[in-house]
């Protein structure tokens, strides 16, 4: 494998986990996180966010023991060659469908509110393939892309979140813990998605200079998204009550539609997010897509992860047109994210860390 | 080669580009202001299924548009707009039938108002269907300002405003004039959607042509979906500072027969909520801040004992303002929209969950302690 210089900072580690998991999933975050326990949403957020944490914890435990073998190769390693590949399966399934799902979504959206007569291929096929060519990259590129855009989404994040702060009630958050624990771990069970991302964890671990510091920095990176998460959810409630942001499509954008600049001088700034958020749904798409390579060439025993993805191409644009009208496409959603995305991202790690308990370390660097 | 592959494939995009949305700026007719009316009370079945063209529709609404005139804005021009009506089924019907007589795509991203007639809101389905299309519609401003109209749509758009231009300008001017004055609540498209997710209760401000100007009168509050009563204008200051909305504005007192304009500036509400062996009970206690603005003339400076005698006539009128107010909600509205509920809800949950399911009952036998305070801060240039 010529991964000499195939190596990621720990920095660009968190940098990747975070622009990973800020997806599409921040549109409709606010009514999501509201589904079992209404005001008490950000609450949910952060005791969703906090498991996250764990599971990373658990994820660079075992990846630390066994930071040259990859996901697959580890797997080999902990269940036996074949066990390790049938265990496999689901995960690259998982990483398709994911961006086929991102992809499907960002057309969706973008045809709802900006490009209302371009057809849904033009709007999804460019994506997909400028991420393919991002991703057949290799992982160092990858990231320095990730570097690059970084100031310019945090620089809007925090333009956007003082933007919709006008007109605002924070007393539509109270009253606080007003649900009892049964429906907050139920809520947990939905919420713990809108961190899904962080599962290329998995993958890049032997391209991790110092895997021992890896933790760190997604921990830092997963902090991030509890506050982002946290802000998105209070301001929108605060706007439009809970009620009213459940009611909504995509409660994010509404709440951005909802918020006029003082003195009106510039009108309709969701301009501004509809702009930023082809940039979350890019580098979501790039690095599952990533991640999509790394599992296929692992699996099926190739030397170059690139050449998967131009296989992989026309899968990706096939099943994202699974589901006929947007509200069948998200009942599939929730099916993907319930069924493999529990697997991948909460009982596989699960299983590997105790099984890894009983293993010998891997080789070191 | 290699290069000159890459400035073929370059320079071969520049030739590849699409835009399949593009509509310029002066194709779009910016529709500034959405009037709806009732004019037949047709029903439609639900029933088998037919070919339903457009002609089978029923023709129950009236519906208005006033477009900006960007020409006649720039150049000065005696009308800074256009109107164009329709009878039509619904909004996009009447969208669609303009559209076919109009030469530019109706654009609601900047739409500013929203009026509907007194009609509409007492039919249940049709204000129903009208507050869908414009919560669904991706364009339409969740800043538009909601009215309802006492009169008739047609000439609230034959007004020529005075000092404006554009008829929807100048109803936003003297709403947000009104508003700064506490002489109206108004509200906007995402508050009442947000009023009628949450309850079944919401309020839109009401307005009425007179001659060549638009009146502001009272409020029209609505139940379950539909007109419910009107409120008078004389119970707005209590209303809004119940609804902790109050903004500002004059109340005036007689003070030596002299009516005194006091200006209000800031108000502050403390509410207690307590269940009083099965019953609500509600304890306010209200404080205004503010100056005043008239008195007669004399040598004589105003001094303190002045001052506290007119805090005194104020505090005491105001309370009797507040309690005559909460009287008229309990017994001739019969429900809560003084905000009580939600207020209840956030702060005080354990009382609101014993009377949750019978709240508006509830609210009708509460008990009310009420406590007014007003502080006369400044009396302006003259001593």
């Amino acid at each position: 494998m010529m991964n000499s210089n195939d190596k990621i900072s720990s920095y660009q580690v968190g940098v990747l986990v975070y622009l990973t998991v800020l997806g599409v999933g921040i549109l409709t975050l606010p009514a999501s996180m509201a589904k079992e326990v209404e005001n008490d949403g950000w609450i949910l957020a952060i005791l969703a966010g906090l498991l996250c944490i764990g599971l990373v914890y658990i994820m660079c435990k075992v990846g630390e023991k066994f930071p040259q073998n990859g996901l697959v190769g580890t797997l080999k390693i902990l269940f036996g060659k074949f066990f390790g590949v049938i265990l496999a399966i689901p995960i690259l399934f998982y990483f398709l469908l994911f961006a086929s799902l991102e992809t499907r979504i960002f057309g969706e959206t973008v045809k709802l509110f900006l490009l209302s007569r371009t057809p849904l291929e033009f709007i999804m096929l460019p994506l997909v393939i400028v991420a393919v060519i991002l991703a057949r990259l290799g992982i160092e590129p990858v990231v320095r892309f990730f570097e690059a855009v970084t100031p310019t989404i945090l620089f809007a994040l925090v333009v956007l979140a003082v933007i919709a702060i006008t007109n605002t009630d924070f007393s539509n958050l109270k009253p606080f813990f007003s649900h009892d624990i049964l429906s907050f771990a139920m809520g947990v069970k939905s919420a713990l998605f809108a961190y899904a991302g962080f599962e290329v964890l998995l993958i890049v671990f032997p391209f991790i200079k110092e895997p021992n510091k890896a933790f760190k920095a997604s921990r830092n990176a997963i902090l991030l998204l509890i506050l982002v998460y946290v802000v998105v959810i209070v301001e929108s409630y605060a706007k439009f009550g809970v009620k009213l942001a459940q009611s909504f499509m995509y409660p994010t954008m509404s709440m951005i539609k909802a918020s006029d600049v003082p003195g009106a001088f510039i009108e309709r700034i969701e301009g501004l997010l509809e702009a930023l958020w082809v940039l979350f749904v890019y580098t979501s798409i790039v690095s599952l897509l990533y991640s999509l390579s790394v599992v296929a060439k692992d699996i099926f025993g190739h030397i170059e992860a690139k050449h998967f993805l131009a296989i992989f191409l026309p899968f990706i644009y096939l099943t994202s047109l699974i589901g006929d009208s947007i509200i069948d496409m998200m009942k599939y959603g929730d099916l993907l994210t319930t069924t493999l995305g529990l697997y991948t991202i909460f009982a596989l790690p699960i299983i590997m860390y105790i099984v890894s308990r009983f293993k010998k370390a891997g080789a070191k660097q | 080669m290699k290069k000159f592959l890459a400035i073929i494939l370059i320079i071969s995009s520049l030739f590849l580009t699409g835009c399949w949305d593009k509509i310029e700026i002066d194709e779009r007719a910016f529709v500034g202001g959405i009037y709806v009316d009732i004019i037949e009370d047709g029903k439609s079945k639900n029933g088998e299924i037919k070919p339903f063209y457009e002609q089978d529709m029923k023709n129950r609404l009236k519906v208005i548009f006033t477009i900006a005139n960007p020409k006649a804005i720039a150049g000065g021009g005696e009308e800074g707009f256009v109107t164009v009506e329709a009878i039509a089924d619904s909004i996009p019907d009447a969208i669609r039938k303009i559209g076919v007589r109009l030469n530019r795509t109706p654009f609601f991203a900047h739409s500013k108002v929203l009026v509907m007639s007194e009609n509409v809101l007492k039919d249940e389905k049709v204000f129903k269907e009208l507050i869908d299309y414009v919560d669904r519609e991706p364009d339409l401003n969740a800043q538009v300002n909601v009215m309802m109209l006492d009169g008739r749509i047609e000439e609230l758009v034959k007004i020529k405003p005075k000092l404006d231009i554009y008829l929807v300008t100048y109803i936003q001017g003297v709403f947000n004039n009104a508003q700064n004055l506490s002489y109206i609540v108004p509200i906007k498209l995402m508050q009442l959607t947000a009023q009628l997710n949450a309850g079944q209760k919401a309020h839109i401000p009401i307005i009425t042509v007179k001659e060549d100007e638009i009146e502001i009168k009272g409020i029209a509050l609505i139940k379950d979906n539909k007109l419910y009563k009107t409120v008078d204008e004389k119970y707005l200051r209590a209303f809004q500072f119940l609804n902790s909305q109050l903004k500002g504005g004059r109340k005036f007192i007689n003070y030596n027969g002299t009516s005194v304009s006091y200006f209000i500036q800031d108000n502050y509400r403390d509410l207690y909520v307590k269940d009083d062996n099965g019953k609500l009970k509600f304890i306010l206690k209200a404080e205004l801040e503010g100056y005043i603005e008239n008195n007669i003339f004399s040598k004589e400076a105003l001094e303190k004992k002045d001052l506290d005698k007119m805090e005194e006539i104020l505090s005491e009128s105001f309370k009797l303002e507040l309690m005559e107010t909460i009287k008229y909600f309990q017994e001739n509205v019969g429900a809560d929209y003084l905000g009580l509920e939600d207020y209840t809800r956030k702060n005080y949950n354990k009382v609101y969950k014993k009377f949750k399911d019978n709240w508006d009952e509830a609210f009708k036998e509460a008990e009310f302690e009420v406590e007014a305070q007003a502080f006369i801060r400044r009396i302006g240039s003259k001593k």
